[in-house]
């Protein structure tokens, strides 16, 4: 009996699922399930690209206030029943993609389709309560810091209307009707938008499935073509006694971006109070490099390139390896990049910074130290 | 062998006496380390001379320059913040650089040039920032200030060292308490006397208003702490919380809105902080807040407790944000290695005792609605309003 069970054991070999899944349902909704083993907590994203619902000048800011009112829940209750089930919903508003990122308890996959399906379900839109997030989305505006306007201004100078900030315009926000943000929503959640991020400890098949009945049925909103974007130019902002340069990068899975990004955040260590912004999006951006001091000039002309270089590399890797330690964050990183583009990922930057060429890191410090001379080079 | 274990044994009861706390984490890919030096009460001298110390502590270190401080950390710059009661110096090292890290700290609390930015420190202050420390900027101090404050802060009594990551136990307490007891620190001069205390700000320099309903101080061992805590969870954590439901959605007062724990000299002190924009008669918002919250919390519900444990575990079991724990510089803890090793290492500073997640949890849990509905109360009405103007 013995040494038929040790057999027993010896061939029931367990078979290695893999970490990760990924599946395009047949109304173009995707869905990544990440399986993390002895995870604290289960991660569900929701992203909804901005594809067909980018900002226009008439309709700014729109998106955002469609965030607030869809994270309420239909009945405008659903972060209490988050939040007993000791979970726990944030929601952001990104050029490229609305975020809904959730954790809940690891066990907790029942909560986490439900409050999925609320997300997704037509949310309750009336004026009363478009006045009060407008009016709340006004008080938000006013805890923007410079950076936010830094950067606000830095894509409006380099990408014009094409690079309008999410945040909004409360002139438009006042002016929004029911009837606006309804046929907004039903657009942005188009099925062919939407993607669902699953990190935790999960069986990958059986939770793409239980994922598949919440959203395998959604409906596809005729396709908008999106604006064109002008080819934009480096730029330089002012904001207080601080400085910075905006250069433009094709994308995320672009060499360039890793070298700009690379450049960046070595004159970043050089500055004395230096800071960079970029959010990851296979779209066109922005690498934004301040200084509070506005003292850029010195930090690039001073700085030996050679050491730049090897100092930039390394930051940048450690960028991009910062964002996946936790695994909530990693779930959202990767979210926001496969909403744009359905095969991108984090670690196309590594590969990139990995065969990353000093040439190129110097075309990239040169573009820094030549912003906005001349109205910037094209790129 | 014998020699080997008496080596061993020997390093015991030192390090027992360091302060180095060891989170250890074996999956995470980076160590974190860092150093707290504890503030005391400060004059208004000693105030101006703490930012500037902040700024300056880690632009120079003899022995090491830029690319040498990166090489150690594998590209992360050290930071250095001025919290309610300490000043924290950290970063990450790759695992089998934990030594290194632990060099370039020592470094920096022994020889630092302290050298001054070019671009002395602005006023800039965010109003949140204003809000927790509401105390009139620095103004530039002497250089002599600054150099006899790091003296005073930075020596080994005063250090509490936190190291999180895949770490060995022991490794590194064994390592701090060799390179302290090779440290012979000046004595210090006797403290100011007669010197001014720091001025409270009148207005808020951050640009908007903040409104405060500032609840009693209670010392860092208040046996009733776990009933504190969950008031602060059921008042301020979440969307759920009371502040959110009524200051934001129902009286539209403000954007962020939170319920802290927050460290003061004496212990603790719950704070109720709401950023808006500067209109209206603020203090007659500030009674009708006060009102609207005691309504609340006495039609609070056992649904309104469950909500209240569930962010709790959320929070502090598995590091969802919105902790009330604001012994941050800007507020709230991080959810990452570095501040799950800053909680663990301040606890330990501020109580004496080691962070336990789970016990907290347990005594929250033996928290009846009756008490949790004392606790609130008591805090919103008993609570001194501090305005700050925009």
């Amino acid at each position: 009996m013995l040494s038929a069970l040790a057999f027993l054991i010896a061939t029931q070999v367990p078979i290695e699922q893999p970490a990760r899944l990924r599946k395009m349902l047949p109304n173009g909704a995707l869905v990544l399930v990440e399986r993390v083993p002895h995870a604290k907590s289960l991660i569900v994203d929701l992203f909804v690209s901005s594809r067909g619902t980018e900002e226009t000048p008439e309709t700014h800011g729109r998106r955002h206030l469609l965030e607030h009112l869809v994270a309420l829940g239909p009945d405008g209750q659903l972060d209490s029943r988050l939040e007993s089930g000791g979970a726990f919903l944030r929601a952001r508003t990104l050029r490229g993609s609305t975020a809904y990122e959730m954790s809940f308890p690891p066990t907790s996959l029942k909560l986490a389709l439900a409050a999925l399906k609320d997300l997704v379900a037509a949310p309750t839109i009336d004026e009363a309560g478009i006045a009060r997030e407008a009016s709340l989305i006004d008080q938000e505006g006013a805890l923007r810091d410079m950076d936010a306007h830094a950067s606000e201004a830095a894509w409006d100078k380099a990408f014009g209307p094409v690079g309008l900030d999410p945040f909004g315009s409360m002139d438009i926000l006042q002016r929004t009707t029911t009837a606006n943000m309804v046929e907004l929503r039903n657009r942005a959640f188009s099925a062919d938008n939407l993607l669902i991020v699953v990190s935790g400890d999960v069986e990958l098949d059986g939770t793409i499935n239980a994922v598949t009945d919440v959203v395998g049925l959604l409906p596809v909103a005729k396709p908008d073509k999106g604006p064109t974007a002008a080819k934009p130019k480096s730029v330089v902002v002012h904001q207080g006694a601080g400085e910075y340069r905006g250069v433009p990068v094709p994308g995320f899975r672009s060499p360039l971006t890793a070298a700009t990004l690379a450049a960046a955040l070595a004159v970043a260590v050089e500055a004395n109070r230096g800071t960079v912004i970029y959010t990851p999006s296979a779209r066109p951006g922005l690498v934004l490099l301040g200084d509070a001091e506005g003292k850029l000039d010195d930090a690039i002309n001073h700085a030996n390139p050679a050491t730049l270089f090897k100092l930039g590399r390394v930051m940048a890797i450690r960028w991009v390896q910062a964002r996946m330690a936790e695994p909530a964050e990693q779930a959202a990183f990767r979210g926001m990049l496969m909403v744009d583009e359905r095969d991108l990922k984090p670690e196309t930057m590594l590969e990139n910074l990995d065969a990353l060429k000093f040439s190129d890191f110097q075309a990239a410090l040169q573009e820094f130290k030549t912003a906005g001379h001349d109205g910037g080079s094209p790129r | 062998m014998i020699g080997l274990l008496a080596f061993g044994l020997s390093l015991i009861p030192r390090a027992a006496q360091s302060n180095v706390i060891e989170h250890i984490e074996p999956t995470a890919s980076e160590v974190s380390i860092q150093m707290l030096a504890r503030v005391p009460h400060l004059t208004a001298k000693e105030a101006d001379a703490l930012d500037y110390l902040a700024d300056d502590l880690a632009r120079s270190i003899e022995g090491y320059g830029k690319i040498d401080v990166m090489t150690v950390t594998n590209g992360d710059p050290v930071r250095v913040v001025v919290g309610p009661d300490y000043v924290r110096v950290s970063f990450h090292v790759l695992p089998n650089n934990w030594r290194a890290g632990l060099g370039l700290m020592e470094a920096i609390a022994r020889h630092s040039s302290l050298q001054p930015s070019d671009h002395p420190l602005g006023v800039s202050m965010s109003a949140w920032t204003c809000a927790l420390r509401p105390f009139v900027p620095s103004h530039p101090p002497r250089v002599d200030d600054t150099k006899e404050l790091y003296e005073r802060l930075f020596r080994p009594e005063n250090l509490t060292i936190g190291v999180g990551g895949p770490i060995m136990p022991g490794k590194a307490q064994a390592d701090w308490a060799n390179r302290m007891s090779e440290w012979q620190v000046p004595r210090l001069l006797p403290a100011a006397k007669n010197e001014p205390d720091p001025k409270w700000l009148t207005s808020n320099i951050g640009g908007l208003s903040t409104l405060e309903l500032a609840g009693p101080v209670f010392p860092a061992h208040d046996p009733t702490l776990a009933t504190k805590v969950l008031s602060l969870f059921a008042l301020g954590s979440g969307k759920g919380a009371s502040l959110f439901r009524i200051a934001r959605q129902k009286l539209v007062y403000s954007y962020r809105q939170e319920a802290l724990l927050y460290p003061v000299t004496d212990g603790w002190q719950s704070r109720l902080i709401l950023v808006m924009k500067p209109v209206g008669d603020l203090p007659a918002k500030a009674e009708t807040l006060r009102g609207a919250l005691a309504d609340d919390i006495n039609a609070w519900s056992d649904k309104d407790l469950e909500r209240a444990l569930g962010m709790a575990d959320a929070v502090l079991a598995r590091g969802v944000e919105f902790s009330p724990f604001a012994f941050g510089p800007f507020g709230s803890m991080e959810s990452s290695l570095e501040g799950r090793t800053f909680l663990d290492t301040y606890w330990q500073l501020k109580t004496g005792q080691p962070w336990d997640a789970n016990n907290l949890l347990v005594q929250m849990r033996q928290v009846s609605l009756a008490d949790l509905k004392a606790a609130s109360l008591a805090v919103v009405q008993g609570a001194k309003v501090r305005i700050l103007p925009g």
